[in-house]
C-alpha cells in the first residue's frame, strides 16, 4: 500500500498498519519481514495478547511458557518468540515496546515512531481478561506486573542501539504475576510443577540481566 | 514533528456504534466521599476543598473563603490547633502526613494581610439572638447567625473579647493582634459586642431569654480548680488560668526565682512556658509520667526544649508556708497501678518518700470549671452544662457549647459547636425538625490506589532558636512561605474526590468515560459501558465505585 501510495505522488503521509500477535508472529511474519527488509514507510503496530483470542485461545508462536490455551491444556512447552529483537536485526531505525497501562509512554513513542522515516515496530502488551482468565478491573495491575516481574521488558531500539530500558522500582517474583491469570493456574494446583514456575523466573531474570532492568 | 495526516480514516459517520452497555452487571458512579481529614476536624472544615483550591488554582484568597464558610478564626487555629486532621490524613501510610495546620495558617494570615471579608448569605431577618461569651463557640455561633441575616449581639464579661484565645493561650503561640483582627473581622458582619456585661450579675439570664429569640451560652471553663492541700489559699499560689490572663492583660506578675507548675495538661505548659519567659526557674510537677500527659505532645516537646525541668511520679501532698507566703512544697513519690477510670494508670504514694521543693511561686494548673455565678441551668457531674444532642440546654431556646459543654477540649471544638448551635438555633427560630447533616463514607488508604502518587518530603515549620524564642513573647514560629505552602498543599491524595488525573477516561476499554462540558467532570456513557470496573480499580482517591446495576 505505501508503494502505492508513493506511486500516486499525493505527498507525506503516515501510514499505521496494525496486527495481532498472530498475524505478526505466525500469519503474517513473511510479509513483515518483507515490509522491514524493502524499508517501506510505514508503522506497524503489534498488540500481544498472547494467543489466538478471537477464534477461540488457540496457541500462537506468542503464547508464553506454560500458559494453558485450547490447544494447549497442559501449559505451553515452548517460549515466546521475541519479535521485537527480531524486527531490530533487520535493521529498522526504531523499535519500541510498551503495555496499556503507561498510556503517557505509549503516547510519546506512537509520536516518536511517526517522526522517523522507515519501518516501525511497535510491539504492545494487551492482557486479554477472557483468554488469560483474570478479572476486566485488573488489566492494568496485570501489565504493571509484566513489567515488574521482567518478564516483559520495556525499552526502544533506535538505530540498532538499545535505549531507554525501563527500570524496575521494586522487583516482583513472578509467581505474583502467574497466580493472578486462569491460564496458568494449573500450576499452582495439586501437583502442579514447581518446575515450571522455575523456569519461568529463569526467563525472568535472563531479561533482567539482558536489558539491565 | 511534523503533523502527516493518516494514510487511511475511517469516515466515522457511517460506522454503527455497537452498544455494549447491555454486556454489563456492575455499573460504576461517582461518589464525592468524605476525606478523613474533614471527618476528623472539630471545626467541621472542609480541609479537602481549601487544599485543592491552593494546590490546582494557586488562589490564596479562595482558600481562605473555602475555610471561613466553617472556621471564621483560621489564623488562630492555624496556630493553636493540635490538628486531629493530621492525624487522620491518608498519606500518613505513605509517607507523612500533610502539614495541613501550616497550611491553615498561610491562608488565615493571607485572609488577614489582604484585609478579606466575610460574605453574608442571607441580608436581613428580624429575629434577635443573644450569645453569652466572646469565646471561640460564642463567636463561630455568632458569625454563622449573622451570615445567615440574624441580629446578634454578644455580652462578654471580660473587658476584651476573645474569651481563652484572648486570655488563656500566650501570644508566642497566638499574637493578640491576629485575634483582634479575625474578630473584628466578624463583627463586620454586623455582630454587635458589649463588653464588661456579666450576665447572671448585670443582666439575669431570664431576662434575655424573653428579650431575644434564642440565647448562646458559650460561657468555657473560666474558674482555676486548684488542689485542696493545706496552704492553697497563700498570696503566691496562682491557678493556671488566673496567672495566664494576668500575664495576657499585661500586668506584671513577680514570680521570683523558682517557679512550680502543677499539672500536666495545656495550661500547666502554658504557664511553664510563660514564666520561663518571665525570667524564672520552672518546674512541672506531675503525679504521673510524660505518657499519661493530656497536653499537646508538640507543647510537651517545645516546653523541654525552652529547658523546663519536669518532675514526674510526684504529687504535692502540702505547701510549706513562710509569714503567709509559700516558700516550697512538700511533695511525695508515686508510683502507677492499673489504670483508673479515665484509662490512665492510676499513681499511688509510696510511703516515706517525702522531698521539700523549694519553690518563689506556685502555680496550680490542675483544672478547670465553669463560673456559673447567677445562671442556673441542669448540668452534669456538677460541672459541665447539660444539652440534648442539638446542644439544647434543659431550658428551652437556650443553647449552649464550647469547654462549658464539652469539658476541657479545643478551640477547634469549640468553633464546630459554636456552628452546629448556629445552625440548631436557626431550626429552632424557624420552627423545622432539626435535621444532622448526613455525610457520605469515609475514604481510607486500604481503597485508595497509591500507585499514581509520588512520595514528597512534608513541609515541616522552623521554629525560632531557643534563645531567640526565651528572651520574649514573640511567636515560635515565624510566617510560612507562601509558594512552599502551595508544594504542600500539592501533596494533599484528594480522597474521595476527583482532581482530574484522566486515568478512567484514558483506561476505559470502552471509550465509555466522557469529560462533561457543563460540570467539567468526568461522566460515564451507559450505552458503552460495559462495567469491567477497571475505572474504579485505577481511580487513585477512590472517587468511582462499581455499583449494582439498578
Amino acid at each position: 500500500m505505501e508503494a502505492a501510495y508513493k506511486a500516486l505522488k499525493k505527498g507525506p503521509v503516515n501510514i499505521i498498519a496494525q496486527g495481532g500477535d498472530g498475524s505478526t508472529a505466525d500469519i503474517g511474519f513473511q510479509s513483515i519481514s518483507g515490509m522491514f527488509e524493502r524499508g517501506h514507510n510505514v508503522l506497524y503496530v503489534c498488540y500481544d495478547n498472547e494467543a489466538y483470542m478471537n477464534t477461540g485461545v488457540q496457541r500462537s508462536s506468542f503464547t508464553p511458557y506454560g500458559a494453558r490455551t485450547s490447544t494447549t491444556p497442559m501449559g505451553n512447552r515452548t517460549r515466546k518468540k521475541n519479535m521485537p529483537l527480531i524486527a531490530a536485526d533487520h535493521g529498522i531505525p526504531y523499535v519500541a515496546t510498551a503495555t496499556v497501562d503507561d498510556f503517557r509512554d505509549l503516547q510519546r513513542k506512537v509520536k516518536t515512531a511517526l517522526s522517523i522515516e522507515g519501518p516501525k515496530y511497535i510491539h504492545i502488551l494487551a492482557p486479554c481478561p477472557l483468554g488469560w482468565g483474570h478479572h476486566g478491573e485488573l488489566t492494568v495491575q496485570i501489565c504493571r506486573l509484566a513489567k515488574d516481574t521482567g518478564l516483559f521488558p520495556i525499552y526502544e531500539i533506535i538505530d540498532g542501539k538499545m535505549t531507554n530500558a525501563k527500570k524496575i522500582p521494586v522487583k516482583v517474583p513472578v509467581q505474583e504475576y502467574l497466580k493472578l491469570q486462569g491460564r496458568f493456574s494449573h500450576l499452582f494446583k495439586k501437583g502442579g510443577s514447581k518446575e515450571i514456575i522455575a523456569e519461568i523466573q529463569e526467563i525472568a531474570n535472563k531479561n533482567i540481566e539482558r536489558f539491565n532492568l | 514533528m511534523e503533523k502527516l495526516p493518516l494514510g487511511l480514516v475511517l469516515d466515522l459517520r457511517k460506522v454503527v456504534p455497537y452498544k455494549t452497555g447491555s454486556w454489563r452487571t456492575l455499573m460504576p458512579i461517582n461518589i464525592t466521599h468524605t476525606p478523613p481529614c474533614n471527618n476528623a476536624c472539630p471545626a467541621g472544615n472542609d480541609i479537602r476543598g481549601f487544599l485543592r483550591v491552593l494546590a490546582e488554582k494557586k488562589d490564596y484568597e479562595q482558600a481562605w473563603h473555602v475555610l471561613t464558610r466553617t472556621n471564621p478564626f483560621p489564623a488562630v487555629c492555624g496556630r493553636v490547633c493540635p490538628h486531629p486532621c493530621e492525624a487522620g490524613c491518608n498519606r500518613r501510610d505513605f509517607d507523612e502526613p500533610l502539614a495541613i495546620n501550616c497550611a491553615e495558617r498561610a491562608v488565615g494570615d493571607y485572609g488577614l494581610e489582604n484585609n478579606l471579608q466575610h460574605k453574608k448569605l442571607i441580608d436581613t431577618r428580624k429575629e434577635k439572638v443573644a450569645v453569652i461569651g466572646s469565646g471561640p463557640a460564642g463567636f463561630s455561633c455568632a458569625f454563622h447567625l449573622a451570615k445567615r441575616g440574624f441580629q446578634v449581639k454578644i455580652f462578654e464579661a471580660n473587658s476584651e473579647p476573645g474569651g481563652m484565645m484572648r486570655y488563656g493561650i500566650p501570644s508566642y503561640r497566638q499574637p493578640n493582634y491576629i485575634l483582634k483582627q479575625e474578630i473584628d473581622n466578624i463583627l463586620r458582619l454586623g455582630v454587635e459586642l458589649e463588653c464588661n456585661v456579666k450576665v447572671g450579675v448585670n443582666i439575669p439570664l431570664d431576662q434575655l431569654r424573653s428579650e431575644y429569640d434564642a440565647v448562646f451560652l458559650g460561657l468555657g471553663a473560666q474558674k482555676g480548680v486548684s488542689i485542696d492541700i493545706p496552704g492553697k489559699d497563700a498570696e503566691n499560689v496562682f491557678t493556671g488560668v488566673e496567672f495566664l490572663k494576668q500575664v495576657n492583660t499585661g500586668k506584671w506578675v513577680e514570680l521570683g526565682n523558682d517557679v512550680v507548675v502543677i499539672g500536666g495538661g495545656n495550661t500547666a505548659m502554658d504557664c511553664a512556658r510563660v514564666a520561663k519567659r518571665l525570667g524564672a526557674n520552672v518546674s512541672i510537677v506531675y503525679r504521673r509520667t510524660r505518657m499519661e500527659m493530656p497536653a499537646i505532645t508538640a507543647e510537651i516537646d517545645e516546653a523541654m526544649e525552652e529547658r523546663i525541668m519536669f518532675r514526674y511520679h510526684t504529687n504535692p501532698v502540702k505547701l510549706v508556708l513562710d509569714e503567709g507566703r509559700v516558700v516550697g512544697l512538700l511533695c511525695v513519690q508515686m508510683e502507677l497501678r492499673e489504670p483508673d477510670a479515665s484509662g490512665r494508670a492510676r499513681p499511688v504514694p509510696i510511703s516515706g518518700s517525702e522531698a521539700f521543693i523549694p519553690a518563689d511561686t506556685v502555680i496550680m494548673a490542675t483544672g478547670q470549671a465553669v463560673d456559673y455565678d447567677g445562671i442556673e441551668i441542669q448540668t452534669v457531674d456538677k460541672n459541665w452544662i447539660y444539652t440534648n444532642e442539638y446542644l439544647m440546654t434543659s431550658t428551652e431556646g437556650v443553647f449552649a457549647g464550647g469547654d462549658a459543654v464539652a469539658g476541657l477540649e479545643t478551640v477547634s471544638l469549640a468553633i464546630g459547636q459554636g456552628m452546629r448551635a448556629a445552625s440548631a438555633i436557626e431550626d429552632y427560630i424557624e420552627g423545622n425538625k432539626e435535621s444532622e447533616l448526613s455525610q457520605p463514607p469515609v475514604v481510607y488508604s486500604r481503597e485508595l490506589n497509591t500507585y499514581y502518587y509520588q512520595p514528597v518530603k512534608r513541609y515541616e515549620k522552623e521554629a525560632r532558636s531557643i534563645h531567640m524564642r526565651l528572651k520574649g513573647f514573640k511567636e515560635v514560629y515565624p510566617a510560612f512561605d507562601q509558594d512552599d505552602i502551595i508544594v504542600e498543599a500539592d501533596r494533599c491524595f484528594s480522597c474521595g474526590l476527583c482532581f482530574d488525573c484522566g486515568n478512567c477516561y484514558m483506561y476505559c476499554p470502552d471509550n465509555a468515560v466522557q469529560k462533561s462540558k457543563t460540570t467539567g467532570f468526568y461522566e460515564f456513557d451507559l450505552d458503552f459501558c460495559k462495567g469491567c470496573g477497571l475505572c474504579a480499580k485505577e481511580c487513585p482517591c477512590h472517587y468511582i465505585q462499581m455499583t449494582l446495576e439498578k
